[in-house]
């Protein structure tokens, strides 16, 4: 397993399991959408049987409409169908709400029936989680619907030693944007890869100073972090030897991630082609918000852009009235010697845990089944969320609208996952603070490199992951 | 040292508020150089505002201020060329006393050779050479007060202004101060304006002084004059203390025959009074005699003595009732202090003609013919 | 002997009763106190003790694994970042040059206001002059960064109005800290201004006339004057702005979270971040410890140096 050899053509490691189908990667797209479509028509008559008595559902998520709003319409209207049920959702943010899942998980509460969060907790906290395999079983018909329309390399990072904890709730991922419009006007090429989209900055820049290329936050949470780490695994590089997609990014004290090479080639030529974007930039980059990159399309002010799927709402006619149509995106780009197009960007999302100490674990299981399905696709994304099943995210992505959403549907398939070990955050910190060093001419990209090489390793080293 | 000098005002008047309230009256003052001039009168007079328009802090709002033959009345404080003692003393807290007193010499850029001879100088003068090192924290009353007048003397300027600078002491040191202050300013010589509230400071110390009251110029000239012969009846009860005694009267068959009873006084020799005229008579209480009786004198009866030592002044209220008295409910008058008075004896003062202050019902001196 | 003889006064007084009064009366001075003490261990002590314990494990708040004691491990590996010591010169130059910046701007303000305070219009001015210590640091902040915005912000856009350069205020490395220090010189000069402003309220006028009598120039009325006169006003205000600004860290969360690279990146920010960001409570309270030794060392020494200079009243000149 350690030093398995991933292959995304073959889901074969994944296939072992018996979670994922073994197919190509188009065709499990494919696959996973026609099936989605028939687990639409047929599921809706067995899920209601399950709720014996009425019931009160506590849910905490953070805010934002990916989560907090995409869940409340779920719950609003799985509280139409079922009278009975009251679901409360508890928002929080960030700080608050990982304190209340560590203090509540610690102390057996049962105050919760789910916790809707980020992988990055599994690692420790599954032990009081509830294993749901069984109660997947239980629902051949959505378990089948889930399994081949959630890709195995984003719905694995929920589960620990192949058994899932979660059930994903929306899919996001960092990816390339950019006026269509603008592009065609000065014939200028898709930006898939990062030399092309230097190549575009510079282009664009000389039409509108500013308008060629913007990325957000220097050390603003941790964006830029994102951004690299992103780079870094479309160049082809890796954090450390051990570092492959069924590992999900993750770190363990029995199966060591081995050296760190953060010093690669494949990394230092990202972090160069980071410097070099910096050159070119928006100014605002360096310290911007993610409704600053918002205002920037919206405004006419920069063309192409890395961003989170959050983006999905520029192209919303209400929200950006002027270039909705226009605007445009595709996954994350592929840079210098990598031209798998499978190994490219950065992927995130929540899933719903409940927790084992859950007083309603079957009207739990029962919702957050409802919040996935094709039935409440539609509540769930008009509130602002974004599907992780890739059936409904193909069929939206039809829609001008939602066109990102195909996007999203490549993302997660595709991108490296955030770290999920306990040192998570601060391996982020790490990165930025290093990529910051870069961007703001503090250090060369190789010294950087190496910087950033010892520190890790020093971080790992304190957690005891490599002896 | 300055050339000494005098202060001129000319038709000085000082409004507030927009023009809405009077702080002084179209004021002209003469002080003469060498003058130790008072400035007396009550609190809220417009004394204190005069001396700041002299010193500069305040312009006037009509009228000229002359320093000597020089018009200040533009010019800003520092150019006048005049010192000021301050009520505080105003003596800079973090500044010992020697460098309290030379600091307008260094701010002025005086050779250091002629500071320090100068300090010498005027603390030998004040005798406060062991304080010199001293902060004013450190200092008592009286001695803030000479640091304050060193640090006036030291610059020699034209003109001294004191603003009440005894106010503050105890009694003991005014009147020592007083003293020093007089032997100060024959010393020096030169042209003083002092502002108080003080009758008695004024009359010990001024060669010169002028009474306001309300903004308005009551009278000005020597001490002696002003008491001897007040131009009013403010002036008259305002100078002298206990103040003097105002009776209502009217002339009767060549006599001033008082009010409510009819007693009658003799009419000073040198007033020329019409038959029937009604007037008010001032008389000191040190004029008053307790007359023999049945010799026609006020007839009075005996509230309290004060006994001051050398001398006592009894209280009493007039037999016939006060309708015979002007704005106040009791006679007084002086003895000598082996003469006493049991409470509720009946006696009969009398005053010699001369002793006489005569004054129109609204308050006006009434000396000569109308 | 005094306790003695009062025992004995009240011996005879309450007579069988005395044992438990006179206990009572030993016991009065420690139940008055026990109040506060336990407060204090409550609020003080026992948190400070804890802290010093915490800097002592690795504990990250996301692992279930319990607190692993390591020491001065924490210490070690604070000093050792690149991180802890650009974050100290970077909280160093944000206060001092803030303070200078507070200092100078209070004073001069308050001077021209305390000079023309007789003309008409004056409360106005001085009213508006402190309303921004009125809006809560956070919104000032945030209000700030808008105005910052290098595309949209109403700062730029007047530049561009003018045809000068617009700056990126918060996100170029050279700029950021130091736009951030004139957010805190905005909020809190006025607090500088009103205190020193008192203080001049509090001169007495006649010392004013009589330094202009005595020729003294408006510069050397401050400086001979005005400032000796308050030293000891000035000596709080400056001790209180200091340990505000060491301590600053909402104005640079709201505005750049330490960034752009680690231009704006304070030692209280890495406290923050350490602690809020990445849960590892060990280095987090390491760092707080490490912040709050130097803050205390910083004020001590110049409390030192000015009571040493004296103050109004007494000690040398």
């Amino acid at each position: 397993m350690t030093d398995a050899k991933f292959d995304r053509g073959t889901v074969q490691r994944a296939a072992e399991r018996g979670h994922a189908p073994s197919v190509s990667r188009r065709g499990f797209l494919k696959g996973a959408a026609a099936g989605a479509a028939i687990a639409a028509a047929s599921s809706a008559v067995t899920w209601r049987g399950a709720i014996a008595e009425s019931k009160k559902l506590v849910v905490t998520t953070m805010p934002g409409p990916r989560w907090e709003m995409a869940l409340k319409a779920s719950a609003k209207a799985y509280m139409e169908k079922n009278k009975d049920v009251s679901i409360e959702v508890l928002v929080s943010p960030y700080a608050e709400h990982y304190q209340r899942i560590g203090t509540s998980l610690i102390e057996d509460s049962s105050d919760f029936d789910a916790h809707l969060f980020d992988p990055v907790l599994i690692g420790q906290s599954y032990p009081k989680l509830l294993p749901l395999q069984e109660h997947f079983d239980k629902d051949p018909e959505w378990r089948d619907y889930y399994i081949n329309g959630v890709p195995y390399f984003y719905r694995g990072s929920w589960d620990w030693d192949g058994v899932p904890y979660s059930i994903v709730h929306d899919a996001n991922c960092m990816m390339t944007w950019w006026r269509k419009d603008v592009f065609a006007g000065a014939g200028l090429a898709e930006p898939a890869r990062f030399e092309t989209i230097l190549e575009n900055a510079k282009k664009l820049n000389e039409k509108k100073p500013g308008a060629g290329f913007m990325t957000c936050a220097a050390r603003n949470a941790w964006f830029l972090g994102m951004t690299y780490t992103g780079m870094m695994w479309g160049f082809g590089g890796k954090w450390y030897e051990n570092d492959s997609p069924e590992r999900f990014g993750r770190l363990s004290k029995d199966n060591p991630p081995g050296k760190v090479t953060l010093d690669s080639p494949e990394n230092i030529a990202a972090m160069t082609m980071l410097r070099d974007l910096s050159k070119v930039w928006n100014e605002a980059s360096l310290n911007a918000q993610e409704f600053e990159n918002a205002e920037a399309f919206k405004n006419d002010v920069s063309h192409q852009q890395i961003m989170w799927s959050g983006f999905m709402i520029l192209q919303n006619p209400k929200e950006n009235p002027n270039f909705h149509d226009k605007l445009v995106s595709r996954d994350f780009a592929l840079g210098g010697t990598n031209n798998d197009a499978s190994k490219t960007g950065m992927k995130g999302g929540f899933g719903l845990a409940i927790p084992k100490a859950s007083k309603n674990i079957d009207l739990m299981v029962d919702f957050a089944k409802f919040v996935t399905r094709p039935e409440n696709a539609e509540n769930f994304i008009l509130a602002g969320g974004q599907p992780s099943n890739t059936s409904l995210l193909n069929k939206w992505g039809e829609q001008p609208q939602y066109q990102v959403f195909k996007s999203i549907a490549q993302g997660i398939a595709n991108g490296h996952h955030l770290a999920q070990f306990a040192e998570g955050p601060e391996l982020f910190q790490l990165i930025t603070q290093h990529a910051g060093d870069v961007v703001t001419g503090k250090a060369e990209p190789e010294q950087a490199c190496v910087n950033m090489k010892k520190d890790v390793e020093v971080l790992l080293e304190r957690g005891g992951y490599n002896a | 040292m300055s050339e000494i000098v005098g202060v001129t005002l000319q038709g000085v008047s000082k409004t507030y508020a927009g023009g809405n309230v009077a702080a002084l009256n179209t004021i002209d003052l003469e002080i003469r150089a060498g003058a130790f001039f008072s400035i007396l009168g009550p609190s809220g007079c417009g004394k204190t505002t005069l001396l700041r328009i002299i010193a500069g802090f305040e312009y006037p709002s009509a009228g000229r201020v002359f320093i000597g033959e020089r018009d200040v009345t533009a010019l800003s404080p520092r150019e006048r060329d005049i010192a000021m003692v301050f009520q505080d003393y105003a003596l800079y807290p973090h500044m010992t006393a020697a460098q309290n007193m030379t600091f307008n010499l260094r701010n002025r850029r005086v050779p250091k050779a002629e500071i320090a001879r100068r300090l010498a100088e005027t603390a030998s003068i004040l005798g406060i050479e062991p304080l010199l090192h001293k902060r004013p924290a450190l200092l008592s009353g009286g001695e803030r007060q000479r640091v304050a007048l060193g640090r006036a003397m030291i610059r020699k300027p034209q003109i001294f202004l004191m603003d009440e600078p005894l106010s503050n002491l105890d009694l003991k040191l005014r009147e020592q101060m007083r003293i020093e202050l007089s032997r100060l300013h024959q010393a020096l010589g030169v042209t003083v304006v002092f502002v108080t509230h003080d009758q008695a400071e004024a009359m010990t110390l001024s060669s010169e002084l002028a009474v306001l009251r309300g903004g308005t110029l009551q009278q000005m000239g020597p001490p002696d004059r002003v008491y001897a012969r007040p131009a009013n009846i403010f002036v008259a009860r305002f100078i002298g203390s206990p103040s003097m005694n105002l009776l209502r009267a009217s002339v009767r068959g060549g006599r001033l025959v008082m009010e409510s009873e009819g007693t009658a006084l003799p009419v000073p020799a040198d007033a020329r009074l019409q038959e029937g005229e009604a007037l008010l008579i001032g008389v000191r209480p040190h004029d008053l005699k307790v007359g023999r009786k049945g010799e026609g004198g006020l007839a009075v009866k005996v509230a309290l003595t004060e006994h001051l030592g050398r001398h006592n002044f009894v209280v009493c209220h007039p037999v016939g009732g006060t309708a015979c008295l002007h704005e106040q409910d009791a006679i007084q008058f002086e003895t000598e202090a082996s003469v006493r008075y049991p409470v509720g004896t009946e006696l009969e003062l009398s005053a010699a003609p001369d002793a006489l202050r005569l004054f129109t019902p609204s308050g006006e001196r009434r000396d000569e013919a109308p | 002997m005094r306790l003695r003889r009062r025992r004995a006064t009240e011996l005879a007084a309450v007579g069988s009763g005395q044992s438990r009064v006179y206990r009572g009366e030993r016991l009065a001075p420690a139940l008055m106190l026990a109040p506060s003490v336990v407060i204090l261990l409550a609020l003080v002590i026992g948190p400070f003790v804890f802290l010093i314990d915490t800097a002592l494990h690795r504990q990250n708040l996301f692992q279930t694994t319990p607190p692993r004691y390591v020491g001065a491990d924490n210490f070690y590996y604070l000093f050792i970042s690149t991180k802890f010591q650009v974050a100290l010169v970077r909280m160093l130059v944000f206060a001092v040059t803030a303070l200078a910046a507070e200092f100078v701007l209070g004073f001069v303000l308050a001077a021209w206001v305390h000079r023309l305070r007789d003309l008409p219009g004056m409360a106005i001015v001085r009213t508006l002059l402190t309303t921004p210590i009125l809006v809560a640091p956070i919104v000032a902040a945030v209000m700030w960064r808008f105005m910052y915005q290098p595309d949209f912000g109403v700062i730029n856009y007047i530049l561009g109005l003018v045809g000068i350069p617009k700056p990126g205020w918060l996100s170029d490395p050279d700029i950021a800290l130091f736009a951030i220090i004139a957010i805190d010189v905005w909020q809190w000069t006025p607090f500088v201004f009103l205190i020193v402003l008192a203080g001049m309220y509090a001169i007495p006028r006649s010392l004013y006339e009589a330094a202009k009598l005595d020729g003294t120039s408006p510069w050397r009325q401050i400086t001979h004057l005005t400032i000796p006169w308050f030293k000891r006003v000035l000596v709080i205000v400056l001790l209180l702005r200091l340990i505000d600004l060491l301590r600053a860290f909402e104005v640079i969360v709201a505005t750049t979270q330490g960034g752009p690279g680690d231009a704006s990146y304070t030692l209280p920010v890495l406290v923050w971040e350490t602690a809020f960001v990445n849960f590892q409570m060990g280095d987090a309270a390491a760092a707080s410890l490490v912040l709050l030794v130097i803050v205390t060392i910083v004020i001590t020494l110049l409390i030192r140096a000015i009571s040493r200079q004296g103050v109004v009243g007494q000690g040398r000149r």
